[in-house]
């Protein structure tokens, strides 16, 4: 998620859509620490969004975290997609690109969003001009190398339910 | 590293091949043989993630520490070897935002949670994105939005916030404000805002000098990235901040990244202190070469024949205090003219410069509005 947002420098566009988004510390160690030696703009991207109050790094609980830790392991999934999956309580949207987590969160009654629907979000919620969810959209297809005939569905339900 | 010793026979070519390997390397057979494990276990515990991701068995996250790969490196891997992260078939993705968004072709009034996506987090914080500067333009720079401003979503929405708009107004930096809305007025005039501190606060007492530092650090990439004219700090927190230094008067400061810099009064300052600030700060806008500056009201037939010229109130923070003969440039002209500032005693009224009805008839027309603005000879010029 973080990554194909600092790829498409999306992150405030993101805000508009859905508010600021906590991000657990191994999504942040997966997608910033990991590149920050490389100087990656991308990473400079994530540091600034979390400056700007766009991403909430959380700190876990022991209990948060041996609930992901059970979760990771039970269901085969990596330490930042339970994690996430830990701090949600029901009802809530997590942001999860990923099959497996998405429907371990179903199972958990959470409501998981590819980063791909944010701006189709966004422009219901009327947040986000048409225009901009559009560009946001292609910019976010392009960079996490997204299928057409998903991305066509995608404008056209951009299209339905813009205000 | 503690090592075990483990015997086995392996053919006669495959020996001849593994010790051509190590002689290539300068190596020994036995150096070889575990290089060439490692390599072959790295890449085999690759391949096996891989498959068992593309069997749906593990996440994308479990494939990365499996196999021993970054995030960005597993994402790039994925789209070398064409294999998509996207599964979900176009009709299942619209049901699924169907499912979020309400009822198939409505949009939930309410979302399912009052909370923001991605955990829990109950302190909801507001967003109140920078404006970058047009080339050339003002940078309008506080400390941290108040919280009144984040639930308005618009900068400077406080009590004090009104009374800086209204002094931005006076100088010619927003037009036409909408109330409430008054940085939208402010930033299409081609100029920026930003906060050192992005998170609502009460008061900068509680912002950690960490904090502050990674501010001051973000402001400087801004600055040179939106190469603003000048920057205006709008609190002496903001400015004793950015510039690290706890010696700051409202007036000129020191430059910032290149770039000259002005504190504003405390909007709570006395108004004659406020007064001088404003005309400083004209001064120095009129010497950047930007035409900011305020329109006179149009001048009517009634105007020339008395031969005055009518300014809005705003105007009179370019114009002396009390009545009196000022220099101005009109049309390129230089002409002493008498100024009445018309300040009472039941109201302030327009301000009111008397030209003279024979050079009034010269040079300007009915139905036409002046600029007034400081040039940078420092006069007044009406054009």
């Amino acid at each position: 998620m973080l990554i194909y947002l600092a790829k498409a420098e999306a992150f405030v566009l993101a805000a508009k859509c859905v508010g600021p988004m906590d991000v657990s510390p191994a999504v942040w160690r997966e997608a910033a620490e990991a590149w920050a030696e490389m100087d990656a703009v991308e990473v400079a991207r994530m540091r600034v969004a979390a400056h700007d109050g766009i991403l909430h790094r959380v700190e876990l609980s022991e209990q948060t975290r041996r609930r992901a830790g059970d979760l990771a392991a039970g269901h085969r999934l990596g330490a930042g997609e339970s994690e996430v999956l830990a701090l949600a309580h029901v009802g809530d949207c997590v942001i999860l690109d990923e099959d497996r987590a998405t429907a371990v969160a179903k199972s958990m009654g959470l409501s998981p969003i590819r980063t791909l629907r944010i701006p189709v979000l966004g422009a219901a919620r009327g947040t986000l001009s048409r225009t901009a969810a559009m560009e946001m959209l292609q910019r976010l297809a392009l960079v996490s190398s997204a299928p057409s005939d998903l991305v066509k569905e995608l404008e056209h339900l951009l299209g339905r339910y813009s205000r | 590293m503690k090592t075990q010793q483990l015997n086995f026979r392996i053919e006669a070519d495959l020996l001849a091949a593994l010790q051509r390997e190590a002689d290539a390397e300068y190596l020994d057979s036995a150096t070889m043989i575990r290089k060439l494990l490692r390599e072959g276990m790295a890449k085999r515990r690759l391949e096996r993630a891989l498959l068992e991701y593309q069997k749906g068995e593990i996440s994308i996250g479990r494939a990365c520490e499996d196999s021993g790969l970054s995030h960005w490196d597993m994402l790039r891997l994925l789209q070398e070897r064409r294999i998509s992260t996207y599964r979900e078939t176009p009709e299942e993705a619209a049901a699924s935002l169907e499912r979020i968004l309400g009822k198939a072709g409505r949009v939930a009034e309410k979302p399912r949670s009052n909370r923001p996506p991605v955990g829990a987090r109950r302190d909801q914080v507001q967003i109140l994105p920078d404006s970058p500067t047009r080339r050339g333009g003002v940078l309008l720079v506080g400390m941290h939005p108040a919280p009144a401003s984040a639930e308005a979503g618009h900068h400077w929405q406080g009590r004090l916030g009104k009374r800086l708009w209204r002094s931005l107004a006076r100088l010619g930096l927003l037009s036409d404000p909408i109330p409430g809305r008054e940085d939208e007025s402010f930033v299409a005039a081609g100029n920026g805002i930003t906060n050192i501190i992005k998170r609502t606060a009460r008061s900068p007492a509680g912002i950690k000098a960490d904090e502050i530092r990674l501010g001051v650090e973000v402001l400087r990439m801004r600055v040179e990235r939106w190469a603003p004219s000048l920057l205006i700090f709008v609190s002496r927190d903001a400015a004793r901040a950015a510039l690290s230094t706890r010696a700051v008067a409202p007036g000129p400061c020191a430059i910032f990244g290149g770039v000259p810099t002005f504190l504003l009064t405390e909007p709570n300052a006395a108004s004659n202190e406020v007064h001088e600030n404003e005309a400083a700060l004209l001064k120095l806008l009129g010497t950047r070469g930007k035409a900011h500056g305020i329109l006179s009201q149009g001048i009517s037939a009634a105007d020339i024949t008395e031969g005055s010229i009518r300014f809005p109130r705003e105007a009179k923070a370019l114009l002396p205090r009390i009545r009196g003969n000022v220099d101005v440039v009109i049309r390129g002209q230089r002409l002493r003219v008498s100024y009445d500032p018309r300040v009472g005693p039941d109201r302030a009224r327009n301000a009111r410069l008397h030209i003279g009805r024979e050079m009034l008839e010269r040079m300007v027309r009915a139905g036409e509005r002046l600029h007034l603005h400081v040039g940078s000879d420092g006069l007044l010029h009406l054009d």
